[in-house]
């Protein structure tokens, strides 16, 4: 039973290139369906990023709007005011925000565009690299990475819809493809929408953590015409929105990248056993039981199409490291989640491979050993 | 030596599958990947060129129709048709919305139209210009099992839908809707302090009388109306796929990098293996006086076929996913017979063909005659 183990193993050994090839395929295969998903979970994480640097306790927006990436809401600015009067509530901060195209040099850009009450209001709490808080309706922050991706400075022009606004500062950690964020004083917003007298959401604080769902119940029967949702409500509609939007084209991608790698691996079980059939042939002969054969065979394509795993888990991992320097505008958000749960899949894509070359072992024949050469 | 060849593929047909199958899964992997890009741009193009007209009127400033925001004073539309060579004006607005059922939900751009510029070929239904109807999506339709009578809610307001036709960008499913049902929409919800403040006019679409240039007219609103810029669609269409490229370009990009280094690393595997099984014979051949140069056309043949029938064989495996695809999620369209997919393809065709010439070439010069008298296995 060992030898045959052994045997197994040195025909790995004796046939490298060909192993470590299958390997290499399997790698490349399973990097493109991670990278696929790893970009979209960095978009996911990116989307909830700034909702979730606001640390607010209840959101408040239009009726029949839940979250904020991609939707727009509307609501009166006096609504503001009448929830700062209500028992509970300890700071109400408004902002308009727009999804909208923005010009920097020759490029254009989809961003989303906040417009803040103040440039010291509490939705603009982000952390600044360069540059300093907005003081002036013409003046924007942008997310760090416009620089090095647009060749923008301080006190460069930039364009949000048709209002033209100077650079001040520089913000780091919200930014990607699908959601850069701005930031403007939004009168000057609020006139590019035609929108005056209107804000988007309403972040509120309570004085009290304990009394949040009490807050929004009084908020809800007190305005009209509006829907408020806990902070950990509203992150989660946004980020389940990006997941749905994202799930379809992961799958497809796992999916066709599995259908490769079984073919790979039923190329290279195949090729072995083709080559070593005498071998096979033998070992039968003097007793080798199919299924300690068939068991042998599985373990090489586990084998392989573990470490081409492995192979694309490091690469993904070492290119999580390059990415923020040479593209940084793809965000890899890189999970044990992401990185584990395929695990069954490959063993299966594996299983699945080396199915027909056990058949082929099945049905060798044992006199075979026997033939002339 | 073609025949040669077709022999050695034919002599052990499995072998051969699983090589032109693998290859072939490759580069459909890549011709998705590819078509996908194109198909990008190309629903960010119709998005315009389907709303019609000989000229589109923006905001002052704005100019791309997609995934940005365009807000024209509604006097403007008044002072547009007194101009001279103007036949007709469609107004235009564009409301970005979350659609909500159950668990699901969906980002929808709600595209809302008076007299043109709206929907264009049906699957099903009608459209209807006045009342609360709406025309939905295909991929809406299908996603949320909806269908022509049913309720559709935008922000707690009830539309019925009247049709369904299959028009998305941007990764966005679009909806159509009505003035009536905007107006509704907005009083309905309270969302903003008076009607005047509603952004109820984003675009203007232009019909320029038959016979009148149509850049003189463009040019006569712009010097009339500075609030506004006035582009033909072409125009504004190319300025919205610039946007996409800046978009997709990046991660599809790399992702096609990846697929092509994939299928670069398969061709030289597939011809090492190919070579490697095949050394007896070369062996022989070598034994019978044939020249290197002779094994290496061998080679370049072998490659030759197996390029070739995996590239065909590979379209056909990126035809029936993207049909799969397209059925499943028919907001993605995917575009791969155009000529910017067909040059890309033929780049790859001569560099795996040349990969796979090339890789072979030190198996094929160390063969050693002897080997031909050697045991077969």
């Amino acid at each position: 039973m060992n030898m045959i183990w052994l045997w197994g193993y040195k025909t790995l050994r004796h046939n490298i290139a060909s192993t470590l090839a299958s390997i290499c395929g399997i790698s490349v295969s399973f990097f493109l369906a991670l990278f696929f998903a790893a970009v979209w979970s960095g978009e996911t994480k990116q989307i909830v990023a700034y909702p979730k640097s606001l640390d607010a306790d209840l959101w408040v927006m239009q009726d029949g709007v839940n979250n904020m990436h991609m939707a727009s809401s509307y609501l009166w600015d006096w609504k503001a005011d009448a929830i700062r009067k209500i028992k509970g509530v300890a700071r109400v901060t408004g902002f308009v925000y727009v999804n909208t195209s923005v010009k920097i040099n020759q490029a254009k850009l989809f961003a989303f565009v906040v417009g803040l009450e103040t440039g010291d209001s509490t939705a603009a709490n982000v952390h600044l690299v360069a540059g300093r808080k907005i003081l002036a309706e013409d003046e924007i922050i942008l997310p760090s990475q416009t620089q090095s991706l647009y060749g923008v400075s301080l006190h460069d022009r930039v364009q949000v819809i048709d209002q033209d606004y100077k650079v001040v500062g520089f913000s780091a950690g919200l930014y990607s493809s699908a959601n850069p964020v701005f930031f403007v004083l939004k009168p000057r917003l609020q006139k590019s929408l035609s929108a005056d007298g209107t804000l988007s959401y309403l972040i509120v604080k309570t004085g009290n953590s304990d009394e949040v769902n009490q807050v929004k119940d009084r908020i809800l029967s007190n305005v009209d015409n509006l829907n408020v949702l806990t902070n950990d409500e509203f992150i989660e509609n946004d980020r389940d929105m990006a997941s749905q939007m994202g799930a379809d084209t992961i799958l497809i991608m796992m999916l066709i990248c599995s259908a490769l790698s079984t073919i790979l691996i039923g190329f290279s079980s195949y090729s072995m056993v083709d080559r070593k059939r005498k071998e096979i042939a033998i070992i039968k002969a003097i007793g080798g039981t199919q299924r300690l054969l068939s068991v042998v065979l599985l373990v090489q394509a586990l084998v392989i199409a573990l470490f081409g795993y492995f192979i694309a888990v490091v690469l993904l991992l070492i290119l999580s490291f390059i990415l923020p320097i040479v593209a940084p505008q793809i965000i890899l958000a890189l999970s044990y989640d992401l990185l584990v749960t395929p695990l069954p899949y490959v063993l299966g894509i594996a299983l699945l491979g080396a199915s027909y070359p056990m058949i082929k072992i099945l049905k060798l024949d044992p006199a075979l050993a026997y033939a002339s050469n | 030596m073609l025949s040669l060849v077709v022999k050695q593929l034919m002599h052990d047909r499995l072998f051969s599958l699983l090589s032109i199958g693998a290859l072939s899964m490759a580069i459909a992997v890549l011709l998705v990947l590819l078509g996908f890009e194109q198909g990008q741009y190309r629903q960010l193009e119709k998005a315009v060129l389907n709303r019609g007209g000989d000229l589109i009127v923006v905001q002052a400033k704005v100019d791309g129709f997609m995934a940005t925001r365009s807000s024209i004073p509604q006097f403007a539309r008044e002072k547009v048709e007194s101009i001279s060579g103007v036949a007709q004006v469609h107004p235009l607005t564009t409301v970005p919305a979350i659609y909500r059922k159950g668990a699901n939900q969906t980002p929808i751009y709600m595209i809302v139209f008076d007299s043109a510029g709206s929907v264009g070929p049906l699957l099903m239904g009608d459209v209807k210009d006045r009342g609360h109807f709406i025309v939905v999506d295909q991929s809406l339709a299908r996603r949320y099992q909806l269908s022509v009578g049913d309720e559709f809610l935008v922000s707690d307001f009830s539309f019925e839908i009247s049709a369904i036709k299959q028009e998305s960008a941007f990764m966005t499913p679009f909806v159509f809707i009505n003035y009536d049902g905007l107006i509704d929409l907005f009083l309905d919800s309270e969302i903003a302090p008076d009607l005047s403040t509603f952004p109820l006019l984003s675009y203007m679409i232009i019909d320029v009388e038959r016979g009148v240039d149509v850049d003189r007219v463009r040019a006569s609103i712009e010097q009339n109306l500075p609030e506004v810029d006035v582009f033909k669609p072409t125009d504004l269409a190319a300025n919205d796929v610039r946007m996409g490229e800046g978009f997709y370009k990046p991660v599809l990009g790399l992702l096609t990098m990846v697929g092509f280094f994939l299928a670069s690393l398969l061709a030289a595997i597939l011809m090492l293996s190919a070579v490697s099984r095949s050394k007896r014979d070369f062996a022989i051949l070598s034994a019978l006086g044939f020249p290197l140069t002779l094994l290496l056309k061998y080679a370049f043949i072998f490659s030759l076929v197996l390029v070739a029938c995996s590239i065909l064989v590979g379209f056909g495996f990126a035809a029936l996913l993207i049909s799969f695809i397209e059925y499943v999620r028919p907001v993605y369209e995917f575009y791969i017979v155009n000529l910017a997919v067909g040059l890309r393809l033929f780049y790859i065709f001569w560099l795996l063909l040349l990969l796979g010439s090339c890789i072979p070439y030190w198996t094929l010069r160390n063969t050693d005659p002897q080997t031909a008298m050697s045991a077969q296995r």
